[in-house]
């Protein structure tokens, strides 16, 4: 029995939020790039990626541990994201902030270099589903499958969003790496 | 950038590698909000319940019907009737003891009032702490 489970273990049978927070430690700094990508908000990531780790302790008993734990915390943050984005109030809110955020973007991070920089800032220009889906299958280690299953999309919906996502990537990264020769 | 995007010859794709290396948010404080967050609505949330069981235990114990609640209220409205009589004898015996008859005689009314106001009070104190 791995560290996580053994914690989760603790967790369930004991309420031990002790050992909750342990978890919440372990997984909060990928828990928080995922909705700072989706939600291109520091502070709102923040209080998601809140509202996802008090949820998951409400409900841990119903983590039956059949999938991943991480994909389960993923699958509330992005259920989380979902309900904050279907009001159009909040979502007004979002591009305002995402300007001012931008320039502390190296304070927010345990380390960025500057390639991760540049693809933080890349990532910001696909649209949701394409950021989500290659965030989940690429940058956090989840399958396809279990992407489909967070995002609750069609696994071929998943597999070409990566595909067009990807490709944009590629085309805004060599164009802000030209733009940076040229300035 | 341009070049370290092309995919090499050896299969390895360095978007996938870069892709495969998030930036992870710093934790900053943000387990300990979390975990404050994790302790204090459960203890209020607790307390609330203990006393809510508590009370409507003693109910339970106390009474055997809704008749027999409003009988005993009737009663001890009665018996704090006499002990308002025994303690300020004096107020009643004066001039404005049919005023103090009054406010005694609606004591029950009024016990029921501040129970009500109590209640709304809790209700409001446990919705702004949660």
């Amino acid at each position: 029995m791995n560290d996580e489970q053994a914690l989760i273990k603790r967790a369930l049978a004991f309420g031990d939020s002790e050992a909750f927070s342990a978890l919440v430690k372990m997984h909060q700094g990928k828990i928080r790039a995922f909705l700072v990508r989706l939600s291109r908000n520091y502070d709102v990531a923040d209080d998601l990626a809140q509202e996802t780790f008090i949820s998951a302790y409400r409900k841990l008993a119903g983590y039956t541990g059949k999938g991943s734990f991480q994909a389960w915390l993923f699958k509330i943050a992005y259920n989380n994201f979902v309900h904050y984005r279907r009001s159009a109030k909040r979502r007004s809110e979002v591009g305002e902030q995402y300007a001012v955020h931008i320039e502390v973007l190296h304070e927010r991070y345990e380390t960025l270099s500057s390639e991760q920089y540049d693809l933080e800032k890349a990532m910001r220009q696909l649209n949701e589903q394409e950021s989500a889906s290659i965030s989940l299958c690429h940058s956090f280690g989840h399958s396809h499958r279990e992407a489909a299953d967070i995002l609750q999309l069609p696994l071929g919906t998943v597999k070409s969003s990566i595909l067009r996502g990807k490709a944009r990537l590629r085309e805004i990264l060599v164009l802000q790496a030209a733009m940076e020769q040229a300035s | 950038m341009n070049s370290k995007l092309d995919k090499q010859q050896s299969g390895h794709d360095p978007l996938d590698q870069l892709l495969a290396q998030p930036a992870l948010l710093a934790d900053r404080g943000f387990s300990t909000r979390v975990a404050r967050e994790l302790h204090a609505p459960a203890s209020r949330r607790r307390l609330v319940f203990v006393a809510m069981a508590a009370c409507w235990a003693t109910i339970v114990a106390l009474f055997t019907s809704p008749q027999a609640i409003m009988s005993t209220m009737a009663r001890l409205a009665a018996l704090l009737e006499g002990a308002v009589y025994r303690l300020v004898p004096d107020l009643f015996n004066a001039e404005i003891g049919t005023l103090g008859q009054l406010i005694v005689q609606s004591s029950l009314s009024s016990i029921l009032l501040l129970g009500l106001v109590f209640c709304a009070g809790l209700a409001v104190f446990i919705r702004e702490q949660s």
